[in-house]
């Protein structure tokens, strides 16, 4: 770090006296590009360990006069009864038992707060972002308020009660397609579910306050704090708000069971009057073990992964202008089973081209070896791009570390990350898509203007839907 | 008549106003803003702007073009985007497997697209095909287009077998680019990559090329990718609306017209692109933001190398347009049974420069919470939406407007909505509370900060603030937000929030009427 900006300096003074005179197009692999000097921070250098149990990593973050606290919970809604988790995650919008909603709604106000709650299938995310100078009151606040948030409310006004009532336009965008897939794919099981504001409403009866007793104990909960402020404060700070936070032990990590696609593969459609349809192919995928993340990461990477050079994205938007995307999305849970999918969208007309050739783009990675090229562009763009953006600020740092150690209780995946990716070989890649792509059991789900994608001539030789798997239809919340 | 002289009176205190309004500006040591932003011009026009944080490994890059989709004309709307999306396709030097192989069908392209130029021109002018109405003409084609089309298709699946896709995203990703992306607003276009600052180089040699080599691969693609997008955006209900509000708003300035009709998307040429292509991404006409670990020191050579053998070229013209000061009321009734139902009330205001734009900002904050608190006073669900959008982004270049929207819930309150929006903003004509405009200001200042602390986000408005007014405008209009006052606010309602200055736009059902919730079984 010492050294750059000398070398800057040294190449001031030589390239200052020669202005180019011709255009330089020297081919990027020629251009002799440094190595990034960027080192992933040292998560002990961050780390806060309460004698409570309670971990947190607290980063200063200079760039602007800003403090954001996240407390990630190691539960989610698949923990508990049906509807426990809403129901905690409702109080935590309400704010701290100690005060009224209106109180709490108005702190939020005059620290120009965001403030957010979200619930995902294993664990839970809030996040409090506030000016600097409002920095140990909204600590306090978001203390109180992971300590004892307004359980016990009933549901009127709430998400969960408002979505049902108004309902959910699955037809206007391919939410609808991702909920169909989803639906199915976790039907039966704890990540399918969908709690009716009636379970939130008895959740409040008792099991809500069960639930944030069992897992919002300091053990459970990994905290990250960054912004613009002295570490030494900062850290005191911390340690004053949540060390008289007492809680059982850490809930025994709970694991699901897998989830399986079924063969023959299965289209489900729903139909909707618009203008474009939407496709989402996928299969679960099981928990990865490490050693097999570096190979799958890159194989996602040159399959489909949501970026502008992949080969999904060539073959369906580049070269054939059928779409304005066609991305992988690889979703693993941490404890138990996450999904691969494969989403599409485009005129009527393309629709059925574009699951042809997505099929076809999945059957390739798996019977043939990707490129040097290819592998060469996903080591870089992983290593050097995606990886050292997590760690970049003292925010993403913070937030990356904490969510390591809630999710692994170690940082040994980020240590030797870069060296993993920069190992993979060619047959390490297509070794990971043949075991963790199947498309002989992948669920279509299908959502737009059914008639006009059955209609619509061929182009270049893809099949009508049928040939893909028995047809469903469903409605576009996937029953 | 007594509203109309009133209102003629007051727009004729708006020049005055500019001129005796001096913006006001705080010490440094009071500003709430650290925008250390340094600027170099290059001999050849080219300029450099860079915001050094020194400690960050990552450097955000843009390079902004002064040219948007105000430089579009009528029936080749959309144009501005469709290059950019071009712009993607590399150059001699990068996106291709033999350019020497490849480059005379590219030469053969030019010349066949010009004989369907001359042929479809011949047709029109023959066949009296003026379009008489989007959906009808008297033939699709002739023999000779089709033959002329096939030959071009045949010509560029010939040129495809050099292709070599996606070549800037590419060699970006591969030495750890992040956030690659491009932006067509209305008055400028930027490209966009975050890099390790070590790789600084790569940026400025892909975009020097970019901006001067570019071939026009995969055009045929590109267009129906550029329909795909138009598509997506009609499956939003409220995009008609939204035109049709614009249209309403502006009558004169393209800054008001729609991103592209389907009937425009066939008229793109090479030749209208390449035009289009060599007037404004010209060396000065762009300007260079970087915000990360890069000095300004350390870049100019490094500009200078990969930017310094370009020749300053003729300056790029202008759209002429001046959108004339409405000289009344308009009324929009869009009846659809697919959106919410809705009432918007939008002002023509100032742009950037002008003293009282920022005043605009708070005021617009203060409103919404006003607006939020009446309304649940009065029991209507409604959402409430104050911005100075026109199409994307919150406008600061030419003509603005603010809009104030009520999303309803049910159609049935309607009328009461209006009312209430016009008292609204009535009550806006007397100072308010000194604690709602400081509350405003606070809320302002925190996004902005929030904005400041992505250095991708940060570089965006340093560009933006250029291609629409000038850089040194930034800092101005954050601290002028911060000095407002109550009696501002009072007096640019007065001023601007006049009938005549307003277009008022309501969204219903068509007949009969949706049931209210009360109705509703």
């Amino acid at each position: 770090m010492m050294t750059r900006p000398l070398l800057i300096a040294a190449a001031t003074l030589v390239l200052h006296t020669t202005p180019a005179v011709a255009q330089d197009t020297t081919h990027p692999q020629d251009m002799d590009l440094p190595a990034p000097s960027f080192e992933r921070p040292d998560p002990e250098g961050l780390r806060l360990e309460l004698d409570n149990g309670l971990r947190a990593y607290v980063a200063e973050d200079h760039r602007a006069p800003l403090m954001t606290l996240t407390a990630f919970v190691a539960a989610g809604s698949a923990h508990g009864e049906a509807g426990e988790a809403a129901a905690v995650a409702a109080a935590l919008r309400r704010g701290p038992a100690s005060m009224s909603v209106a109180d709490f709604r108005a702190a939020l106000d005059q620290m120009a707060a965001a403030y957010t709650v979200t619930l995902g299938r294993e664990e839970t995310e809030i996040t409090m972002d506030v000016p600097a100078g409002d920095a140990w009151r909204a600590l306090d606040l978001f203390s109180a308020t992971l300590q004892g948030p307004a359980l016990g409310a009933s549901s009127a006004g709430s998400p969960a009660r408002t979505s049902q009532a108004e309902g959910i336009d699955w037809a206007s965008s391919i939410a609808g397609a991702i909920a169909a897939f989803d639906s199915r794919l976790y039907q039966g099981h704890p990540f399918g579910r969908s709690p009716s504001a009636d379970d939130v409403d008895e959740a409040n009866a008792g099991g809500a306050e069960r639930y944030h007793r069992t897992y919002f104990v300091p053990a459970n909960v990994v905290l990250a704090v960054a912004g613009d402020f002295d570490a030494a404060e900062a850290r005191h700070r911390t340690a004053e708000a949540f060390s008289r936070w007492s809680g059982g032990e850490r809930a025994g990590a709970l694991t699901f069971p897998n989830v399986t696609t079924e063969s023959p593969r299965r289209v489900l459609q729903a139909n909707a009057d618009k203008l474009q349809g939407w496709v989402v192919i996928g299969h679960e995928i099981p928990i990865v073990p490490r050693q097999d993340q570096a190979a799958l990461d890159v194989m996602n990477y040159i399959l489909g992964a949501y970026h502008l050079d992949s080969r999904l994205y060539r073959e369906s938007r580049e070269l054939r202008g059928l779409t304005n995307d066609n991305s992988s999305f690889l979703e693993p849970g941490v404890r138990g089973p996450g999904s691969y999918t494969f989403r599409t969208y485009g005129r009527p007309e393309a629709v059925r081209l574009l699951v042809e050739i997505t099929f076809r783009e999945l059957q390739k990675i798996r019977d043939t070896r990707a490129s040097d090229d290819e592998l060469f562009v996903a080591k870089g763009a992983l290593a050097d791009g995606t990886y050292a953006s997590q760690y970049a600020t003292g925010l993403d740092a913070s937030r990356s570390f904490a969510l390591e150690w809630l999710r692994d209780r170690d940082h040994d995946w980020s240590a030797g990350y870069t060296e993993r990716i920069r190992a993979v070989t060619l047959e390490q890649v297509q070794a990971a898509a043949q075991r963790y792509i199947h498309p002989d059991r992948m669920l279509v789900s299908v959502m737009g203007p059914l008639e006009k994608i059955e209609a619509s001539p061929m182009i270049e030789s893809e099949p009508q839907l049928d040939a893909w798997g028995e047809i469903e239809r469903v409605d576009g919340g996937g029953r | 008549m007594n509203i109309s002289r009133r209102a003629h009176g007051q727009w004729s205190l708006l020049a005055l106003s500019a001129l005796l309004v001096a913006m006001p500006r705080p010490s440094a040591a009071q500003s709430h803003y650290d925008l250390p932003i340094r600027e170099h011009v290059f001999d050849n026009g080219l300029r450099l702007l860079v915001l050094e944080r020194s400690r960050d490994p990552r450097v955000a890059c843009k390079i902004f073009t002064d040219m948007g989709a105000i430089h579009e004309v009528p029936g080749l709307l959309g144009a501005a985007h469709f290059q950019e999306h071009i712009m993607f396709k590399g150059t001699p030097t990068l996106g291709t497997t033999d350019w020497e192989a490849e480059q005379p069908i590219r030469e053969r392209m030019w010349e066949v697209e010009a004989d369907l130029i001359e042929e479809k021109n011949r047709a029109r002018n023959d066949i009296r095909q003026r379009g008489i109405m989007d959906d009808y003409r008297h033939v699709e084609s002739t023999p000779g287009m089709d033959e002329l089309l096939t030959g071009l298709a045949e010509l560029e699946r010939q040129a495809a077998t050099y292709r070599e896709s996606s070549p800037m995203s590419k060699w970006y990703q591969a030495y750890g680019g992040t956030g690659l992306t491009a932006t067509t607003e209305q008055e400028y276009m930027n490209f966009d990559i975050i890099l390790p600052v070590e790789r600084v180089d790569l940026f400025l040699r892909v975009e020097a090329d970019r901006m001067s080599n570019t071939v026009f691969r995969e055009f045929e693609q590109e267009r129906m990718i550029l329909v795909e997008q138009r598509i997506g955006d009609l499956n939003n209900a409220s995009t008609p609306y939204y035109e049709q509000m614009n249209a309403l708003s502006g009558i004169v300035h393209p800054v008001f017209w729609p991103e592209g009709y389907s009937t425009d998307f066939d008229e793109y040429t090479r030749t209208s692109q390449r035009a289009m292509y060599e007037e404004y991404f010209v060396v000065n006409n762009t300007t260079l933001v970087f915000v990360g670990g890069v000095s300004l020191e350390g870049l100019i050579p490094r500009v200078e190398h990969y930017f310094g053998w370009m020749e300053r070229a003729p300056e790029p013209r202008r759209t002429p347009a001046v959108e004339p000061r409405p000289g009344s009321e308009r009324r929009l009734v869009y009846r659809n049974d697919e959106i919410e139902p809705r009432v918007e009330f939008r002002y023509q205001i100032p742009a950037v420069g002008h003293p009282d734009r920022p005043v605009f900002d708070v005021l617009g904050e203060v409103a919404a919470g006003r607006l939020v608190e009446r309304l649940a006073g009065e029991g209507i669900a409604a959402g409430v939406n104050v911005n100075t959008r026109v199409v994307h982004t919150a406008r600061f270049g030419v003509p603005s407007t603010i809009n104030f929207e009520l999303v309803l819930l049910d159609e049935g309150r309607l009328e009461e909505a209006e009312a209430l929006l016009e008292e609204t903003i009535q009550s806006l004509m007397t100072p308010l509370d000194d604690s709602k405009v400081r509350r405003a200001q606070k809320v302002l200042r925190t996004a902005w900060h929030r904005t400041a602390r992505d250095a991708s986000a940060l570089a965006f408005e340093i560009g933006h603030f250029q291609t629409m007014d000038r850089w040194e405008s930034l800092q101005a209009f954050l601290d002028a937000r911060d000095t407002t006052s109550a009696a501002d606010i009072a007096r640019v309602a007065q001023l601007y929030f006049v009938p005549d200055n307003r277009s008022v736009g309501v969204a219903r059902s068509r007949a009969p009427r949706r049931p209210t919730s009360e109705e509703r079984p």
